[in-house]
C-alpha cells in the first residue's frame, strides 16, 4: 500500500511536475508556432531547435517524474519465479542499480556541463548558452535519486511485489483513463 | 563486447532493474572493460539521443490518446462500428475489429484500446451470445491493430530510430492493419456461423447516418493526419501537434468532457508517460555505439546470410526470432536494441527497409498479447475480470491467424509497399 509523500516529496512533486508540465505545454506552442507561421508565409527560423531543447527538458524531468511513481520500464516475472532469498532482494537491487546509474549519469552529465561552459558553446539559431540546457542531465540525475528515496518511503510495495502490469510503458497510457492518486489515506 | 554487453543487460533484466538503467549500465561496462573510450560518453550519448525533432511526435501522439480517452469518445466509435458492420453474420465479432481499427487511427496503443473499449466490446459480445473465452480472446487480438494503423506510436519510434521517413512508414502501416483485420474478420466470419452465433440483424441506414454523425469528427484525426503528412504540408510531428489542437477543441470545447483545470494534470502525465517510455532511447544510443564499435550489425550479416538463402528467409528468421523476444522484452526496448542491429544486416541481404520496420513493429506487438509479459494480456484479464489462462485459451484460435496474417505481411511485401509506392511516397 502507498504511504502518505511526505513534504520534501510534495516539494519535488511540485517542482518536478510543474516543470515537466510547463515544458510539454511549450512544446506544444511552439510546434504549433513553427506550422503555423510556415503556412502563413512568415516562417521562424527559431522554433525547431526551441522544441528540440524544451523536449530534452522535458523527458529527462519525466523520467525522473517516472522513479517517484515506481513506473519505468521493468521485467518483473521473472524474478517472481526466483527463490525467496532473490525475490527479498528485489528492492535493495532495483535501488542500488538505479542509484549507481543516476551516479554515474549526473557526474558525467556535470562534465557535460562543465564542457559546454569551457567551450562557450550557445545554440546555433537560439544563441542561448549551451549549458542552459546541458545542465537537465545533472538536475534530473538528482531528481530522480531524490525520487528513488521517496518512492522507497511511499510506493515501496511496488518494487518487492512484482506485478506483471507494473512497469510496462503502453500500460501508463491507458492507466490515464483511471489516474492513479498520488496520495492514499 | 557486445555479447557481454547483451549477457549482463539480460542478467539485470531478469533480477527486476529497469530495462534502461540495465541497458546503461551494461553498455557503461562494455566501454570500460573493452575500450580505453571515457565514460562521459554516456550522458552526451543521453543528450544527443533526445536531441531530436523527429522523437518530439512521440509525447504528442500520447497527449493525443490521453486526451481521446479523457474526452470519452470510445462510445461514439463503437456504436458506428456496430451501425456499420454489426448486421454481417457473427455482427458483434466484426464489430470488435471494426472499433479497434477506428480507436487505433485516434490512439495509436494497444492498451488504451482495451481501456477505453474493451469493455465495451466484451460486454456487447456477451449479450449477443458469444462465449464470453472468445469475446476476450477477440478483444485481446484485435487491441494489436491499434499499434500498427497509423498514427501509431510504435512506428513513430520505429522510424526515429532507423532514420526512415515516418510520413511514409505511418502510411505503409495502414493496409497490413487493414490486411489483418480482414484476416480476423473472416475467421470471425466462419467461427460464428459454425457455431450459429449472433445471426445477422437488418441494416439500418439511419443508424449507420445518425452514428456516424456523432462519430464523424473524432474519425477525422487520423485523416488530419495523414493528408497532412501525405501531401507535404506538415511533418509528422507538426501533425501530431495539430492533432493535439483538434483533440483539445473536441474535448474541451465541442463535447466539453475535459475541463480546463484538467490540463495541467494532463500536460504532466504526459511528461511522465513520455519520459518513462523514452528512457530506454537514451540508453540504447550507447548500446548502440557499442553494437557499432564491435561490428556486430556486420557480424550479424554474416550470420544471416550463412543460414539464409535470400531475404524471404531472413526475413522469415527474423520474425520468428522477434516472436521470441517479444514475449520477454517491451517492444519500445527491444526496437531501441535491435533496429541498430538487424536493419543494416537485413537491408544487405536485400530486405526492403520500410518492409522491414512494418514487419518488426508488427511482430514485436505479439508480444504485447502473449505471456509471461504481454501487457495486454494482463490488461484485458481485468477488464473482463477473467484468469490469465481462460484469456489464454479464449485467444488460441485469433491469435493463431493473426501470426498466420503477420507471416503473409512477411512473405509478402507488397501487401506493405504497393500503396506507399501507388501514392508516390516510395
Amino acid at each position: 500500500m502507498s504511504k502518505s509523500p511526505s513534504l520534501f516529496g510534495k516539494a519535488l512533486k511540485g517542482a518536478t511536475d510543474f516543470a515537466a508540465g510547463i515544458a510539454v505545454f511549450g512544446v506544444l506552442l511552439v510546434v504549433l508556432l513553427q506550422v503555423s507561421s510556415r503556412l502563413f508565409g512568415f516562417p521562424v527560423s527559431w522554433t525547431e531547435e526551441a522544441t528540440r531543447y524544451l523536449f530534452v527538458w522535458m523527458i529527462f524531468l519525466g523520467l525522473a517524474a517516472g522513479f517517484r511513481t515506481v513506473e519505468t520500464a521493468r521485467v518483473t516475472v521473472l524474478i517472481a519465479m526466483m527463490p525467496s532469498i532473490i525475490r527479498r532482494l528485489s528492492v535493495p537491487i532495483y535501488v542500488l542499480s538505479s542509484v549507481v546509474f543516476f551516479v554515474l549519469t549526473g557526474w558525467t552529465g556535470y562534465h557535460l556541463v562543465q564542457q559546454q561552459l569551457m567551450m562557450n558553446e550557445t545554440a546555433a539559431t537560439l544563441a542561448i548558452p549551451m549549458w542552459l540546457i546541458g545542465t537537465i542531465m545533472p538536475l534530473s540525475s538528482i531528481l530522480a535519486v531524490l525520487a528513488i528515496v521517496e518512492s522507497l518511503r511511499t510506493r515501496r510495495a511496488l518494487m518487492e511485489l512484482p506485478d506483471p502490469l507494473q512497469g510496462m510503458p503502453e500500460l501508463i497510457l491507458a492507466e490515464s483513463a483511471t489516474p492513479k492518486p498520488e496520495k492514499q489515506p | 563486447m557486445s555479447l557481454v554487453l547483451l549477457a549482463l543487460f539480460l542478467i539485470m533484466s531478469a533480477l527486476g532493474v529497469p530495462l534502461a538503467v540495465a541497458l546503461g549500465l551494461a553498455s557503461v561496462a562494455a566501454i570500460l572493460f573493452f575500450t580505453s573510450t571515457p565514460i562521459d560518453l554516456l550522458a552526451q550519448s543521453m543528450f544527443s539521443a533526445m536531441n531530436s525533432f523527429l522523437l518530439v511526435a512521440v509525447p504528442l501522439f500520447i497527449l493525443v490518446g490521453v486526451l481521446m480517452e479523457r474526452g470519452r469518445v470510445a462510445e461514439k466509435l463503437f456504436d458506428f462500428a456496430e451501425a456499420i458492420v454489426g448486421w454481417l453474420p457473427g455482427g458483434l465479432g466484426h464489430v470488435n475489429v471494426a472499433s479497434s481499427v477506428i480507436f487505433g487511427g485516434v490512439s495509436g496503443s494497444s492498451v488504451a484500446d482495451i481501456a477505453s473499449i474493451g469493455a465495451i466490446e466484451i460486454k456487447a459480445m456477451e449479450r449477443h451470445g458469444f462465449p464470453k473465452g472468445y469475446a476476450v480472446g477477440m478483444t485481446l487480438c484485435t487491441s494489436t491493430l491499434s499499434s500498427i494503423i497509423p498514427p501509431s506510436i510504435l512506428i513513430v519510434i520505429a522510424g526515429s530510430i532507423a532514420n526512415a521517413s515516418i510520413g511514409t512508414l505511418l502510411v505503409a502501416g495502414l493496409m497490413p492493419g487493414l490486411f489483418i483485420a480482414l484476416m480476423l474478420m473472416v475467421f470471425n466470419h466462419v467461427y460464428a456461423v459454425r457455431h450459429g452465433y449472433n445471426p445477422p440483424t437488418p441494416f439500418n441506414v439511419r443508424k449507420v447516418v445518425t452514428t456516424g454523425i456523432a462519430a464523424i469528427l473524432p474519425m477525422l484525426t487520423p485523416v488530419i493526419l495523414l493528408v497532412g503528412i501525405v501531401d507535404g504540408y506538415f511533418t509528422p510531428t507538426e501533425a501530431a501537434a495539430i492533432a493535439v489542437l483538434y483533440t483539445l477543441f473536441l474535448s474541451v470545447i465541442l463535447y466539453g468532457t475535459i475541463s480546463l483545470a484538467e490540463l495541467p494534470g494532463i500536460f504532466v502525465e504526459t511528461a511522465r508517460t513520455s519520459g518513462t517510455i523514452l528512457f530506454i532511447a537514451a540508453t540504447a544510443k550507447l548500446a548502440a555505439w557499442v553494437f557499432t564499435y564491435d561490428g556486430l550489425p556486420a557480424q550479424v550479416a554474416t550470420f544471416l546470410s550463412a543460414i539464409s538463402t535470400g531475404p524471404t528467409m531472413a526475413l522469415v528468421l527474423i520474425f520468428l526470432f522477434l516472436i521470441v523476444v517479444g514475449m520477454f522484452m517491451d517492444a519500445i526496448a527491444a526496437m531501441f536494441i535491435l533496429i541498430p542491429v538487424l536493419l543494416p544486416p537485413a537491408v544487405s541481404l536485400g530486405v526492403d527497409p520500410i518492409h522491414f520496420l512494418i514487419v518488426m513493429v508488427i511482430t514485436l506487438t505479439l508480444g504485447l498479447v502473449t505471456p509471461p509479459v504481454g501487457v495486454c494480456l494482463f490488461a484485458v484479464a481485468q477488464v473482463a475480470k477473467m484468469s490469465i489462462e481462460d484469456v489464454i485459451k479464449g485467444s488460441l484460435a485469433p491469435m493463431s491467424i493473426l501470426v498466420a496474417a503477420i507471416l503473409a505481411l512477411v512473405l509478402f511485401p507488397q501487401l506493405t509497399l504497393t500503396p506507399i509506392r501507388l501514392l508516390g511516397l516510395y
